[in-house]
């Protein structure tokens, strides 16, 4: 069935130089797994980071779902940092407007 | 055997008491024979388990492949019922509405249209997509759809509409966002006032061709600190414009870019009856790898 196909998704969750929390996002997010990822996210805030980066150096692809998690993180955390997005990625955060609420680096 | 006993001799006839190599021997034809039965016993047991467990499994199968069909059919029924069952007519304009659920979905999408006729000079019409599927999805657009619909009755702007429902959606309380197009057309002055909440611009197409609008795009709703500044358009007498959420040029495959192009390049070239032209779009734009719902509006300024 097509909603059990696998898209080879993955994430791990390390910290940056600074302690920052770092979840690492690989291959399609979408619904059928956006909610795993929420679990893990929501159970770093208990942590009480300042900031949290996502590197999505290897995330291919990312739905409405997706975005809609990334961007529940800002509006609760104030500063989410995007490392490495690909192109795709960046187009789609431009055109809904939400290029505002994350720090994206190269 | 003999043995030699004074002129005679003895012969000792020898016979085992029992079975040479033990009682085996002599059990071994039973021995097979309840052997082969048990053997016989346990394959016919095992091959009637695997020919019950296939049949369970194939009916099972069959059983989800329903409960797919039943559940995707219910998800399409909730969603034709929340979208409007008639598009108003609205003197002067020719308007048309399209409605796709996506390929793979299972789960009830959260695309909407709406054209509201607000006055005698007036009209309103939206294009919303709520982020995710499913009934939470399905609620928060039916709760917009309604929402915007009294403001534009109202008769506000379309800055003034998406200010006052940005308010009433919470990305981090209701887990969704929604990007949202509202437009206020006049039809006699032949303009288009535009405001955009995170949404895809819209097409304008007329004989020179086709070309997305440039709106000034805000957050979408749900999003905090949404600013809403407003972009009015002429459009000559012919003119058509399509609205359209991101179903009809998305691919996981590509960036929004190239759909957002073709659609540009097809839209530029295809004539013809303004149904026809949404109709072909769809066909040009999407394949069996488009898995999202399609939400379309388009509206044509009668010449």
């Amino acid at each position: 069935m097509a909603e059990l196909e696998d898209t080879g998704w993955s994430f791990k969750k390390v910290q940056d130089d600074s302690g920052a929390p770092v979840f690492k996002l690989i291959g399609e997010l979408d619904l059928s797994n956006v909610g795993s990822l929420r679990s893990a996210v929501d159970a770093t805030f208990d942590e009480g980071p300042d900031r949290i980066v996502f590197d999505l150096s290897e995330l291919q692809f990312m739905d409405s779902s997706g975005l809609a998690m990334l961007v529940a993180v800002a509006e609760r955390i104030g500063t989410v940092e995007l490392l490495n997005p690909r192109p795709m990625i960046c187009t789609l955060i431009e055109l809904t407007g939400l290029s505002g609420l994350f720090r994206i680096t190269a | 055997m003999a043995v030699p006993f004074g002129s005679s001799t003895l012969t000792f006839i020898t016979a085992p008491r029992g079975e040479p190599g033990g009682a085996l021997p002599a059990r071994l034809p039973w021995v097979f024979a309840i052997l082969g039965c048990l053997l016989s016993i346990a394959a016919a047991w095992t091959t009637e388990h695997l020919v019950r467990r296939r049949r369970s499994a194939e009916r099972d199968a069959a059983q989800i492949r329903r409960l797919f069909a039943e559940q995707r059919a219910i998800a399409e029924t909730l969603q034709r019922a929340l979208l409007p069952r008639e598009t108003p007519r609205i003197a002067g304009m020719e308007a048309a509405v399209r409605y796709l659920p996506g390929a793979k979905g299972m789960e009830i999408g959260g695309d909407w249209y709406s054209i509201i006729p607000v006055d005698d000079e007036r009209f309103a019409f939206v294009v919303g997509d709520v982020s995710g599927r499913g009934l939470g999805a399905a609620t928060v657009m039916a709760a917009l759809r309604f929402t915007i619909r009294t403001y534009a009755l109202e008769g506000n702007s379309p800055s003034v509409i998406l200010e006052k429902c940005s308010k009433q959606l919470d990305v981090l309380a209701d887990g969704h966002f929604a990007t949202v197009l509202v437009g206020v057309g006049d039809v006699a002055r032949r303009e288009v006032t535009l405001a955009n909440a995170g949404h895809l611009n819209p097409l304008v197409v007329d004989d020179q061709g086709a070309s997305y609008v440039e709106t000034a795009v805000g957050v979408p709703l749900g999003v905090s600190g949404g600013i809403y500044e407003a972009v009015t358009v002429s459009l000559r007498p012919g003119t058509t414009l399509i609205a359209f959420t991101d179903g009809l040029v998305e691919k996981r495959t590509e960036s929004l870019d190239v759909g957002l192009k073709k659609l540009e390049e097809v839209a530029g070239r295809e004539q013809g009856p303004l149904d026809l032209l949404l109709a072909k779009l769809v066909i040009e734009l999407t394949d069996e790898t488009s898995e999202d719902d399609i939400a379309m509006l388009g509206l044509r300024w009668q010449s």
